[in-house]
């Protein structure tokens, strides 16, 4: 019986071939990047680095020509991916528009809503967020209460979203709101919403302070929000079956197991200068695991391209890959001479520092470790 | 899978439902050796996988003769299996005749070495599998050179893993070899040990697979509290655990036997492939090991029940041919004579 398949995939030649152009821009654009924001990994954004990777290219480049997209392969998406991340490039601007709410649009929209919407994606202008838990609803999504009322030419929304990130800069959030209810299956009755963060009568968006000190999510309140039909994706009612949907492309990419690549990267420099036993085989394990998170993330990626649906494989490789990126922190601890300081002089305690706090959120963004346990059991038919 | 992947992955795993059962594993423990599955196996040409057709062998690649050695984990076969098909693929790369019977490899240790000198070979090698049942053991010297030594010509002394399969210490005293060569080019004592290394990471993979299997139905099977303990979060938290690291060792293992395959056409070397899975992997086995008895509760506790022969192997294996420890220390020591920015422009122009 075989319940899941990590086939080994190769990246094709012309992915390698992106990779290196990457590589170069990167070094280029980001010399001076200190090692403590490159941390942050794709929780940093720059509006600038954008706009740049958007005239690069590399910004909806799978998606077709004639939204502006590249319509190049997943596995290119791939290499560039794994590239800004080793690099820990501020790709946080566009990330979001680019791994769901586009493919969303895609695979849901309208024909005027792509090409409404998708160019502006492509050229790292219009970023977008997501509008999924509530107050009251994070790992148990379906009971979402945030509502949409039918009104002439559109809906009134009232309620109210958080943990946004980047709503206070983005354009665009795709909410999640119910339209109707059934209560024979809650999962019925919600549907998927475009909401222009900028030009609408009635949000208000509120920051909310992480224990890192960063403001990157928010508290974002519709108070009888007006939104017009075309900004609606996909028929009433079928806002579950489109969410779970954009949640497999949330949790199939290579940043579930490289956001604390660069302490990795620090823990190397730092036993550089004093070797010792003890660091040298922590640093032994930590490569073999990065090398066979890799490879599990490569067969998703393959997965991917080839349209079969990896929502299982995902699921094991974001969950292995959080306990991948919180244990490095912790082997920083262990084999660390000094203090974890945001103040210290190495970069080292500096951004040891900073994502010994910062993990702690990566086994709950984007489904927590328990709802993706809940989801290889049933995969493996234990419910 | 390619044709020959299939075949020999067909092969192995209807050889080893007939015929490894609970009895042949039990018998096998008490130091019967099942001889007809051997020759069986033999017979069927899984010991000469690696083996060139011109020389009577199958010719197929290493990633061939891993469905083997995760069939031999999956089954838990108590015979030397992949000890004998490295034994022979060494002898043929050194252009030796292959003979008939039991074939071993000696050393297993990496801190050990065995010399050959004017013509006779010295030395200690201890926890050789087999070494009591083996018609002969090659033997790869540090300089690189291979030696065929028949059985009678080394004392034995028994001694057993935690599995109880054969772990033997065979000491050569000016042993007279009945043949000798050198190792093909491009391989060296540390990547025989590397290739052993391969090999268990395989049979761990292969291990948990059954194991995974085994708790599955067995958590669906089991009804406490009025319902399968299956159906309780707590249960279904620990099996998605154990299943993550089964498909992390799945995948660690067939990455080192393409990778090994990659090396004999290019030329490079696996060894970072190889360390990578083994350590993965013997760090796993102790987690799915744990977690698979926590899920069978008190049957699986029990010498009875099936569930042991892969536990007590897991942590036998995880042991052998360098442990994590072993491993991770060798891939730190490499990582740390690059500059640290040159990690990941460095893992990502391995070849795949």
């Amino acid at each position: 019986m075989q319940y899941f398949n990590f086939d080994p995939y190769s990246l094709p030649p012309e992915a390698e071939e992106l990779r290196k152009e990457v590589r170069e821009f990167l070094a280029e654009e980001l010399a001076d990047y200190p090692a403590v924001l490159r941390s942050r990994s794709w929780s940093g954004k720059s509006e600038e680095f954008s706009r740049k990777v958007g005239k690069r290219g590399w910004i909806g480049m799978t998606w077709p020509k004639k939204y502006g997209g590249a319509e190049r392969s997943f596995f290119e998406r791939y290499a560039y991916l794994e590239e800004v991340l080793a690099y820990g490039a501020p790709v946080g601007g566009h990330w979001i528009a680019d791994r769901q709410s586009g493919p969303t649009l895609l695979r849901f929209g309208t024909e005027e809503q792509c090409q409404r919407i998708l160019p502006g994606i492509i050229k790292g202008e219009s970023f977008f967020c997501i509008g999924m838990s509530e107050p009251d609803s994070g790992s148990d999504l379906a009971s979402i209460r945030t509502k949409a009322v039918k009104t002439d030419g559109g809906y009134v929304i009232n309620g109210a979203k958080i943990w946004t990130t980047g709503a206070e800069s983005c354009k665009w959030m795709i909410a999640l709101v119910r339209t109707g209810s059934n209560p024979e299956n809650r999962h019925q009755g919600m549907s998927q919403f475009l909401i222009d963060l900028k030009d609408s009568k009635g949000l208000t968006i509120s920051p909310i302070k992480n224990m890192a000190g960063e403001e990157h999510f928010n508290m974002v309140v519709f108070e009888d929000v007006f939104v017009p039909d075309e900004n609606r994706i996909g028929a009433e009612g079928d806002g579950w079956k489109q969410v779970t949907a954009e949640l497999a492309f949330e949790r199939s990419g290579p940043e579930r197991y490289m956001s604390s690549i660069q302490l990795l990267i620090e823990i190397i420099r730092e036993a550089r200068l004093q070797p010792d036993t003890r660091s040298q085989e922590q640093i032994g394990r930590l490569v073999a695991h990065l090398a066979t998170m890799r490879r599990m993330s490569i067969s998703v990626a393959g997965k991917l391209e080839t349209d079969s649906n990896p929502a299982l494989e995902a699921s094991v490789v974001k969950d292995l890959g959080a306990i991948y990126e919180q244990g490095i922190p912790e082997i920083a601890h262990r084999i660390g001479r000094g203090e974890a300081s945001m103040t210290a002089l190495s970069d080292f305690e500096q951004v040891r520092a900073y994502l010994t706090q910062a993990v702690v959120s990566f086994s709950l963004r984007g489904g927590t470790r328990e709802i993706l346990r809940g989801i290889i059991a049933r995969g493996l038919g234990l419910r | 899978m390619n044709e020959m992947r299939q075949i020999m992955a067909d092969t192995a795993e209807k050889l080893f439902t007939e015929h490894v059962t609970r009895n042949l594993k039990e018998t096998a423990e008490a130091t019967d050796f099942p001889e007809n599955l051997w020759n069986a196996v033999e017979e069927n040409g899984l010991l000469h996988i690696l083996v060139p057709e011109n020389l009577g062998g199958v010719g197929a690649e290493f990633a061939d003769a891993e469905v083997i050695a995760r069939g031999m984990g999956r089954h838990a076969v108590p015979m030397p299996v992949v000890e004998s098909i490295l034994a022979n693929w060494i002898l043929a790369g050194a252009g030796l005749d292959i003979p008939t019977g039991m074939t071993v490899l000696a050393p297993v240790r990496a801190d050990e070495s065995l010399s050959l000198m004017d013509e006779t070979v010295s030395g200690t090698a201890t926890r050789v599998p087999w070494g009591r049942t083996a018609a002969q053991v090659v033997v790869v010297t540090a300089e690189g050179g291979v030696a065929l030594i028949a059985a009678g010509s080394y004392e034995v002394s028994e001694n057993q893993n935690i599995a109880g399969e054969p772990r033997d210490t065979l000491v050569f005293d000016k042993a007279a070899p009945a043949a000798t060569g050198i190792l093909p080019t491009g391989f060296t004592v540390q990547s025989i040990h590397a290739l052993g290394a391969m090999m268990r990471s395989a049979q761990m993979a292969g291990a948990m697979e059954w194991i995974l299997e085994a708790s599955v139905q067995y958590a669906n099977d089991r009804v406490q509290f009025g319902r399968a303990i299956g159906k309780f979060q707590a249960i279904q938290q620990s099996m998605a655990e154990l299943a993550g690291h089964a498909a992390a060792s799945g995948a660690a293992a067939t990455g080192a036997f393409q990778a090994a395959d990659l090396a004999v056409q290019s030329g490079h070397d696996s060894t970072f492939e190889i360390a990578a899975a083994k350590t993965r992997i013997s760090e796993a086995a102790g987690i799915v090991a744990s977690i698979s008895h926590q899920i069978h509760g008190a049957i699986g506790f029990t010498y009875e029940h099936d569930l042991h022969f892969r536990t007590r192997r897991l942590w036998s294996w995880r042991d052998e041919f360098g442990s994590d420890s072993y491993w991770a220390d060798w891939i730190g020591g490499n990582i740390l004579e690059r500059e640290a920015d040159d990690l990941w422009p460095w893992l990502t122009t391995r070849p795949t």
